[in-house]
Parts: C-alpha cells; sequence; structure tokens
C-alpha cells in the first residue's frame, strides 16, 4: 500500500491533513521542542525515500528535522486555506521529513489555534494520525513526558503480518479468484453504464475542502436508527453520498456507481498493531452499486453494508492491500478512468482527549488529497463531541463551491430524513 | 434485570457464530469480528437486555469481558 502512496504522489500530491482546533494554544518553542521530541520517538518521521530500480526504499541519513511554520490567525477560516495549500503541496518524498507543520497562532486570551499536520500518507493511517496527534498535544501540555517516551522500531509492511490464508500458495489463489470477481465487476460495470455519463478527466485539479457537522440529536439518532436496522455508520455514509452524486451529477437515472470504503488492517493482522506504531495499515475497497431512480436511503446502506461484508468475510481486504501498486500503477499509467464516483473514509469516535493541560480541542478535521483520476467527491467523516464531522474534498475542476455546497446539504438532508424514517 | 457473564458469552457465541468464548476473548483480534459482526452484536444486546449504548461506549469495548461490563453498567 506504501508503494501506491509513493506512485500517486509522483503524479500528484498525496497528503493526509489533520487539522487540531484548539484553545490555550501552545507556546511556539513548546511546539518546536514536541516535534523534535516526536521526531526522535518515531523513526518514520525522520526518513526520507529512495528509489532505486523501480524500488522504494525509507532512508533516515540526512533527513532534516520537521518544518514548522508559523502563521498568525486573522480569522476562523484561516485553517481551510491552509490546508488546501497543504492538500496541493507536495510533501518532497527524496529529501524528507514526510512531514511537516503549520501552526495558525491565535492572539490574546483563550488563544483559539489551529495546528495543521501533513503527513505523506505512506507513514500514517488514521489510527496512528490520530496518536501521533495524541502525543504531540501530550507534549506540549506536559514538556516533562518526553523523558518517558522510549524510541520505537520500525516495522514491516502490512503484507508481512497477513494471515496464513494469505500466504504462499493460497495466497495466489485467493489473488487470482479476487482478480477474477474484479474482472467480472469491470466487465459488469461497463455494460450497465454504457450511454451514460462518464466522469470527466480533467488534466489538472485543485483540492478543495468543505467540512461540515451533524447536530448532536441527529447524530445520536442516527446512530441508534442505523445500530437497530444492523447497518454500520459507514455503509449509512457511503449510500448518502452516493445517493447525493446520483442526484445531482448523474440525474438520478439507473446507473451503476462505483465507491472506495477505507478497511483498517491493524486488528486484523497476526501481531496486532497499536496506533503508536506509525505505517500505513489499511486498505482500500472498491465496490460497485446499481443505483436505482429514486432510491431509497436504507435500501441502498443495506445493498453496501452486505457487500462491505462478504467482502471483507472473503478477504478481499488483504487483496486490495496487495494489488494496491499494481492497479495503481495501471491506472496513472492509462489515465483513462476515474477511479470511482465517491469515496467515505468513516473512523468512528476520535480517540483524543477533549483537554491536554491548558490546551482545549475543540474540534479535529482530516483530508485526503484527491487527484483528476481520483473519485470525484469524497468525504473523511469521524465522531467527536458526540457530532459526526464531515470532511468533504473536491476537485475545482469537478465543480465549484456552490454545487459541492448542494451535495453537501443533500447528504445531510438525506440522513435527517433516515432518522425520521420508520421501520 | 441482572445480567450474569455467561448471558453475554452466550449471546457473542450466537452472534459470531462461535462454539465457546472467554471473557477475556478480543471481539476483533481474537474472534475475527467485523464492523458489521459488531453492529450486530450490540445491537441484539441493546434488544436482549434492554439498554442503548452510546457510539463512544462502543467503540471502547475490545473484549467480551468489557461488552459485559457495559450492558451491566447500563440495565
Amino acid at each position: 500500500m506504501e508503494k501506491a502512496q509513493v506512485l500517486t504522489n509522483e503524479f500528484s500530491p498525496f497528503n493526509a491533513v489533520v487539522v487540531l482546533r484548539v484553545t490555550n494554544g501552545p507556546a511556539e518553542e513548546t511546539l518546536r521542542k514536541a516535534l523534535d521530541t516526536l521526531q526522535r520517538r518515531f523513526p518514520l518521521l525522520r526518513v526520507h525515500i529512495r528509489k532505486e530500480k523501480k524500488r522504494y526504499f525509507f532512508e533516515s541519513r540526512g533527513t532534516p528535522a520537521i518544518p514548522l511554520k508559523i502563521t498568525k490567525r486573522l480569522d476562523e477560516k484561516d485553517w481551510q486555506r491552509v490546508a488546501e495549500d497543504e492538500l496541493n503541496r507536495d510533501v518532497d518524498f527524496s529529501t524528507g521529513p514526510l512531514v511537516r507543520l503549520a501552526y495558525i497562532s491565535g492572539p490574546g486570551r483563550g488563544k483559539e489555534s489551529e495546528i495543521v499536520l501533513t503527513f505523506h500518507h505512506a507513514i500514517v493511517d488514521a489510527d496512528s494520525g490520530t496518536h501521533l496527534a495524541h502525543e504531540l498535544l501530550t507534549l506540549c501540555a506536559s514538556p516533562a513526558s518526553a523523558v518517558e517516551l522510549d524510541s520505537l522500531e520500525p516495522l514491516p509492511p502490512a503484507e508481512n503480518f497477513f494471515p496464513p490464508a494469505y500466504k504462499g500458495i493460497r495466497k495466489r489463489c485467493r489473488i487470482f479468484r479476487f482478480m477474477l470477481r474484479q474482472m467480472g465487476d469491470e466487465f459488469l460495470y461497463r455494460l450497465r453504464s454504457r450511454g451514460s455519463r462518464q466522469a470527466p478527466i480533467h488534466a489538472a485539479g485543485r483540492c478543495k475542502i468543505l467540512p461540515v457537522k451533524m447536530q448532536k440529536e441527529t447524530t445520536s439518532a442516527l446512530c441508534k436508527q442505523a445500530r437497530k436496522k444492523r447497518i454500520t455508520l459507514n455503509s449509512l455514509m457511503e449510500a448518502a453520498i452516493l445517493m447525493a452524486v446520483h442526484k445531482h451529477i448523474y440525474g438520478g437515472k439507473r446507473v451503476p456507481l462505483r465507491s472506495f470504503s477505507m478497511a483498517n488492517l491493524r486488528p486484523y493482522l497476526t501481531l496486532p498493531l497499536p496506533a503508536k506504531h506509525l505505517g500505513s495499515y489499511f486498505s482500500m475497497m472498491r465496490f460497485t452499486v446499481l443505483m436505482k431512480e429514486n432510491p431509497q436511503i436504507w435500501e441502498v446502506a443495506r445493498e453496501i453494508n452486505d457487500i462491505m461484508h462478504r467482502s471483507v468475510k472473503r478477504g478481499d481486504k488483504y487483496a486490495f492491500n496487495l494489488l494496491g501498486a499494481m492497479m495503481m500503477k495501471m491506472i496513472l499509467k492509462m489515465k483513462v478512468f476515474r477511479m470511482a464516483t465517491t469515496a467515505v473514509s468513516y473512523t468512528g469516535p476520535v480517540k483524543l482527549e477533549k483537554k491536554y493541560g491548558e490546551i482545549k480541542v475543540k474540534g479535529i478535521h482530516a483530508f485526503i488529497s484527491n487527484f483528476v483520476l481520483g473519485p470525484e467527491y469524497t468525504a473523511a467523516v469521524r465522531f467527536f463531541d458526540r457530532q459526526f464531522y464531515w470532511d468533504i474534498l473536491y476537485l475545482d475542476s469537478d465543480m465549484d463551491f456552490t454545487e459541492a455546497k448542494v451535495l453537501a446539504d443533500e447528504i445531510l438532508s438525506i440522513l435527517k430524513a433516515a432518522v425520521q424514517e420508520e421501520d | 434485570m441482572a445480567v450474569a457473564i455467561e448471558d453475554v458469552k452466550s449471546l457473542v457465541c450466537v452472534q459470531l457464530g462461535k462454539r465457546g468464548v472467554e471473557e477475556r476473548d478480543r471481539l476483533i483480534e481474537d474472534l475475527g469480528a467485523e464492523s458489521a459482526d459488531l453492529v450486530n452484536l450490540t445491537a441484539a444486546a441493546e434488544e436482549r437486555f434492554q439498554v442503548t449504548f452510546d457510539e463512544e461506549e462502543i467503540a471502547r469495548v475490545r473484549t467480551v469481558g468489557e461488552l459485559y461490563d457495559i450492558i451491566a453498567k447500563s440495565v
């Protein structure tokens, strides 16, 4: 998976950007010290990537300190401009480090500030990115805790920890069956999508963000309703985003649409990896849904739920991870189709405290760069402070802010209506 | 309603298709539960024991014993 991310990054910036919105933000020198401590503790924060004969290696020699850019906070939306810039600007993997930080420091009492962490996606996933943010805030609140932190050894890629069914000859058989299923899916998709809209491939596009929050009452009711209907929240969110795009971009016609979902591999590996070990231990899983005219949210969510459940039970998450680099190479070489229509990453409740000493965490946002061959509309969703945070991302070549906002409003309205629906 | 650990273990067995489980068994790592299995399990627990969980509470549950704890606390 790391190789797939490096290949993507060679084509277009492919960063993970985490925004911590805080009050009583740390002093600049405290933040600098905390970053230096983290860089000593985590080997992947002091590496760059060396390319040699089409192979890639992490190398630690000569990697500079983590860059820290400090700006004064002028208004509420400063962080959105900074986050967009970070999403569109390469992390130079040949020199490293594969992380940088921007601090938007607010004035006066309360000191509303934002800490914007930008990673090359090859070194973090949702779990480890959140954990790193937790350690950073802990160090800022209590610099003395640095002495208790030991240095962590880097771990091999996920493949080394796959279950026995994904090793040796059994792995080959499973990969072969997986590829046959993918080819079947591709054939059906092409057959069913003949004559319908094809997502355009633009020469260039900048990532734009649109963060929205769902009300606490709706969030709570939605969680209960989804559980009652035995549907995962990830499937429900996938359904909502697909329905919004289907209605406003595909004219609500009968058409197959594709989406990506993320699967966290960490707990399923033979050696479960705690979040403190940085690395990219996840899989991107693609699926196709045949959207009907006037689709119903719970029906679409049920279908996605069942597709995903069958897929993970078969072990497709391992196959997607193993074949990620090959598939990405093919997509980038051909440049003839978009990978999917939508993508959703729901990571559940955020494992961050609300308070670190004097520092209060007001909110957390996360975005993953997209590019011209990627999905048309994507969202990273998480549960924080009893609310769903939808961090939506689109390309300015695909739509403008108004169009993106129409889709976001549609998503919220679909989910609000879903709460009221009776059994 | 009093809840016994054996009731919770039996519920986990039925929902995850296992013959027997221990209190210390981890739902994902040891019993191989996927996210849809966890939704089914928590929904079944809510119905069976007449309790309601919140998302953060569920996310903290790692083992069969911890599932029992949040049920016992809620009844």
